[in-house]
Parts: structure tokens; C-alpha cells; sequence
């Protein structure tokens, strides 16, 4: 695996019947600051390295079993800026375990 | 297709050859039509939002029948999740709104049907079931918005169907051929009828064996020969023939109902999934209003739009620090959630039916749209009390706008200086469209009287709740010893 090809990062949103942020805004500011890092794609797109599941509260509503990829799971602005920092100091497809082990 | 965008929607619809009666004219245009447009608007959200990411979760579900992606209003309920999606999709559409979303109906038919025509197989050997899937599949392939038709005239309510002066007060079987059966009588209160593809015809009330003429249930395209449409008309609703938006209160959606008269009209047998079963009328009325109550879920949605309006009036206001609007700001939102709680438990206690749809909880559902019935007034209330006297009495946007008197409106309304005259002016109209205007039909009247009045509730909760169990508790815990039966 080519060490400094980007992450592909597949982004699975919940429902937004409630949300306590606007997801979609923090979706596109971490696509942004890891413009480098990572692309963002459709979970349903081929080859993703992790599943990016953005809910709009704590319940995390959405089925994540489905998933045969890592996945890490934010519900709030907090969540997603921790992940990007993470993702700054560490990121490359091989730490991506790691990562979501860590999460 | 098997999920129409919101622009292949509204050219669907511009397909059909719908009698649409409105202000006394037919009209030639129904889509374009400014009075229905906005109800047209928010169906098509519902389409929409299926396509962004950030809702298909809730939005789409996968069908049974094909195993495709479909809209969830298109869905046959397969276990606890899909309810609980469904109360949540209502919120959801409410929210984005601000009024009824009108495609919740059709849903729910769907649903029932799904169960009730098993059940006539079932004791009959009749084959509904079978007929009705392919119909079902039909629906989801093409990603149609059905009407579902319950509400009959009704006549005299001291009378049966059978009894009434004039037969057609519900719609019953007039001619039956080896085709088909001709159907006649008419739908009262038929919500987002003239958005809609298909009109699924259902029984009203409970039947016996004198009625079996009326115990039917079919299914018909909207602008099948002989089905005629007079829209009703909404408080306010001429606002939308006026120039600007600003006294709309909501710019870009509505809602409507109409009265749907079935003027003699040909059902062939393969769209007929219930004939002269009378004794399944009952239970296909009970199961359909358990779902339609649990749909009510919309109405918090609706709530939160009314509260966040509320909220942003007594900031511009100035007034938000004020202990006793704080205090109605969490009443409201107490009754909201309150409402919420109830259409995510009557969806996660529900159970499976013998055809494998998942129905809700037939008593909370009940209790759910019970609490419907009432929190919205309060709700509306307290929005009114919050956003004071001038959300009903400001001159119109054309005085607003005018170049003589404009400027009294702008200086005399502005209350908070950072904001804007005109948006005070729009938040205070929005509070009004929903609690005195177009969107008062759905918030309001049709949050008591849709899915059935209060009573109707009432009945169904005192037949379903577990009264043994509650007297036996109380018995055991003051020891009174067992009692002669």
C-alpha cells in the first residue's frame, strides 16, 4: 500500500431527524483542513478506507454492523475536530486500525 | 425509476389530466396554480431529501419486493427500526416545512392494506395479497405519492351506510362487471389529494353484513375517468394570489385538501383489494388509524419550526432574557418532546403481523395522537403570547413596501436595533401563518380531527389498555384477598 496516497474517507450520515449542529458544514470544514490528508467520499463508493459516520446527536442512530471497514463514529463539532486533529498528527491508510481502535 | 428526483415529481404530475375545481373554476393548470403550489412544494421536499445524503438514511429504505433503494413513503414497515425511521422521517419533513407534508397518508394505507389483505386471504382463500404486493411494487418502481381516501361524507351519523337517505354518502359498489367493479360516492378532507398519483379508497367505519356493499377498497389513478376535485379553501389562503411573500408567513410551502367525488368510476379487478369483506372493515380501519396517529410525528416538527420562530421573536423583540419568556420557551418545548416521546414508543413497542409488516402499538399510537390533539394549541398559545399583538395587527407588505407609508412601518415596528424592521415583520408572520393562517389547518384543526377526533382516540385507548393488570395491582398492594369471579 502507497504510504502517502490520501485516505479514503466514506462519509455515512444518520437521518438528521434532530440534529444538534449542522453536520453537513462539519463534514465540508474537515474535508477542507485535510485537504492533504484525506478525500471525502460516499460510503458507498469502492476501496474506502474508514467509514466516517456523522450523527446529529448521541443516540447514533445509524446501523454501523454493515460496515466491513473501520469505522469511527462522531455526534458533535467536539467529535469531528478531535478526529481531524487525530487524522493531522497520524493519518495514513495503515494507522487507520489504529486509529478507530484509539477512538 | 425507482426514486423520482423532486423536479421528475413535479413533471409527473404535469402528466396527469386531473378535474381540479377551485373558487369555482376548473383549473388548467393545477402545478402552477399559486393557491396549491406551496402544497405541491412540500410533497416534493419529501422527494428531495431521499437524494441527500444527510437524510437518506432516514428518507430510503429497502424494499421487500425488489430489494431496491426506495423512498421510504413508498416502504412496507420490516421490523422495529423502520417505525421508528417513519416517526423520525415526520419530524424531519415537519421541521423542514413548517406544515403538513401530505405523503404520510398513502404510507400508511400502504401498510395496512400490507396486513389486512393477508388476513382476508387468510380466512377467505382469496388471493388480495398477492395482488396487492405487485401493486405495491408498482408503486415503489415509480416512486408514486398516494392518497390515502378513508373519510367518507357520512350523512346522517345516527345512520349505517346502508341506512343513509342517499346511498352515496359512502362510497359503495354500484355495478360489478367481469372486468371490474364502478364505484360511486365521495372523500372528505383528502390531504395533498391533487399531489397525488394514486387514490387508494378505504372503508370508513365498521360494518355488518347489510353494509357488505360498502366494505370495499380499491386502488385508482388520481385522474382516472370520473374523480373530481374541489379544493378547500385555508384561512388567508388568497394571500398567496398577492404580490411578495412576506405576508405568506411560509414563503415556499403549504398544505391542501379537497373533496374527492367518485362520480360513478371503473376499478378493474386488479385493483381491488378488499370486496364486500365487511367483517375486515374494522380491523383495517383500527390498523390504518394506529399508523396515521403514529404519523402525527410530523406535528413535532412542526413544533420546533413554531418554537424556534418563537424564540428568534423574542430575541428581535428584545425580551429573551426575560424569566417568563424563558419559562414558556421550555414549556413549549416540554409539550414538543412530550409528543416526540410518544410516536417513538408506539413505534418501538410495536410488533410483527402475521403477513410480516410491522404494525405500531395500537395504544400509544392512540395516546400519542391524543396528545396531539391538545399540546399544539397550547403550543400556539404560548407562540402568540411570546410574539405580542402586532404579529395581527401590521399593515400588509404592500404598505410596507410603499413608498409613502413605508417608512412609519419601518421606523415605528423596529424594536431591537440590530435587526431589521422587515425580519421582525417575517418571523411575526410566520407565527402567524401557523397559528391563525394556512398552516393552521394542518398545526391546529387537522392535529384534532385528522386521523380521527379526540374520541375516536378516547374509544381505542379504553379498549386497548391493560385494566385487569391495573386492578389487580392495586388489589394485592391494599390485601384484598382473591374475589369470587
Amino acid at each position: 500500500m502507497n504510504r502517502h496516497r490520501k485516505l479514503r474517507i466514506g462519509v455515512k450520515y444518520c437521518g438528521g431527524c434532530n440534529p444538534s449542529y449542522d453536520r453537513v458544514a462539519l463534514v465540508k470544514r474537515m474535508e477542507k483542513t485535510l485537504v492533504k490528508k484525506a478525500e471525502f467520499i460516499s460510503f458507498q463508493e469502492e476501496n474506502v478506507d474508514l467509514v466516517l459516520v456523522v450523527c446529529g446527536c448521541e443516540t447514533g442512530c445509524v446501523d454501523t454492523r454493515v460496515f466491513e471497514v473501520p469505522v469511527h463514529l462522531v455526534s458533535s463539532i467536539p467529535d469531528g475536530d478531535r478526529f481531524v486533529e487525530r487524522l493531522i498528527r497520524e493519518a495514513s491508510p495503515e494507522t487507520v486500525r489504529l486509529l478507530v481502535k484509539m477512538a | 425509476m425507482a426514486m423520482m428526483t423532486a423536479k421528475q415529481y413535479e413533471k409527473s404530475l404535469r402528466r396527469l389530466n386531473l378535474q381540479v375545481y377551485l373558487f369555482g373554476e376548473r383549473l388548467e393548470n393545477v402545478v402552477d396554480n399559486p393557491v396549491i403550489r406551496p402544497s405541491m412544494n412540500a410533497v416534493a421536499w419529501t422527494y428531495e431529501l431521499a437524494h441527500r445524503p444527510e437524510y437518506e438514511d432516514i428518507m430510503t429504505a429497502t424494499s421487500h419486493i425488489t430489494g431496491k433503494k426506495i423512498n421510504r413513503f413508498t416502504h412496507i414497515h420490516q421490523d422495529i427500526k423502520d417505525l421508528v425511521k417513519k416517526s423520525k422521517m415526520g419530524r424531519l419533513l415537519g421541521r423542514e416545512t413548517g406544515c403538513c407534508l401530505q405523503r404520510c397518508v398513502g404510507m400508511d394505507t400502504l401498510n395496512a392494506l400490507s396486513i389486512v389483505t393477508f388476513n382476508i386471504d387468510a380466512k377467505y382463500g382469496t388471493e388480495y395479497h398477492t395482488r396487492f404486493l405487485k401493486y405495491v411494487e408498482y408503486v415503489q418502481e415509480n416512486d408514486l405519492t398516494c392518497d390515502g381516501a378513508m373519510t367518507d361524507p357520512k350523512g346522517d351519523r345516527g345512520l349505517p351506510p346502508h341506512k343513509q337517505p342517499d346511498p352515496d354518502q359512502f362510497v359503495h359498489v354500484v355495478e360489478e362487471r367481469e372486468d371490474g367493479i364502478v364505484v360511486r360516492g365521495a372523500k372528505a378532507h383528502q390531504t395533498g389529494a391533487v399531489n397525488s398519483h394514486e387514490i387508494i379508497v378505504m372503508p370508513t367505519i365498521s360494518m355488518r353484513e347489510e353494509d357488505r356493499d360498502y366494505a370495499v377498497s380499491f386502488a385508482l389513478p388520481s385522474d382516472a375517468e370520473g374523480i373530481v376535485y374541489i379544493i378547500g379553501r385555508q384561512s388567508c389562503d388568497t394571500r398567496k394570489l398577492e404580490e411578495g411573500t412576506l405576508d405568506r408567513g411560509n414563503e415556499k410551502f403549504g398544505g391542501h385538501e379537497a373533496l374527492v367525488v367518485l362520480d360513478n368510476v371503473f376499478v378493474p379487478w386488479d385493483r381491488v383489494f378488499m370486496y364486500k369483506e365487511y367483517d375486515f372493515v374494522t380491523q383495517l380501519v383500527e390498523i390504518f388509524a394506529a399508523y396515521h396517529r403514529q404519523s402525527y410525528a410530523c406535528k413535532v416538527g412542526v413544533g420546533d419550526v413554531l418554537i424556534g420562530a418563537a424564540q428568534v421573536a423574542a430575541e428581535y423583540n428584545g425580551v429573551e432574557r426575560a424569566s417568563h419568556i424563558k419559562d414558556k420557551i421550555v414549556e413549549m418545548n416540554h409539550l414538543n418532546e412530550t409528543l416526540y416521546c410518544g410516536c417513538i414508543a408506539c413505534a418501538s413497542e410495536g410488533h410483527r403481523e402475521p403477513s410480516g409488516t410491522y404494525a405500531v402499538n395500537t395504544l400509544l399510537a392512540n395516546v400519542h395522537k391524543h396528545n396531539v390533539t391538545r399540546f399544539p394549541f397550547e403550543l400556539a398559545r404560548l407562540a402568540q403570547d411570546i410574539a405580542g399583538g402586532l404579529m395581527v395587527t401590521m399593515p400588509s407588505e404592500k404598505d410596507f413596501r410603499s413608498p409613502e407609508v413605508g417608512k412609519w412601518m419601518e421606523k415605528y415596528y423596529k424594536a431591537s436595533s440590530n435587526v431589521p424592521t422587515e425580519n421582525r415583520l417575517r418571523i411575526l408572520r410566520l407565527i402567524e401563518n401557523m397559528t391563525l393562517g394556512t398552516a393552521a389547518v394542518g398545526y391546529l384543526t387537522e392535529s384534532i380531527h385528522g386521523a380521527g377526533s379526540p374520541q375516536a382516540q378516547r374509544i381505542m385507548i379504553s379498549r386497548r389498555v391493560n385494566m385487569e393488570e391495573k386492578k389487580r395491582a392495586a388489589k394485592r398492594l391494599c390485601g384484598i384477598a382473591d374475589e369470587p369471579a
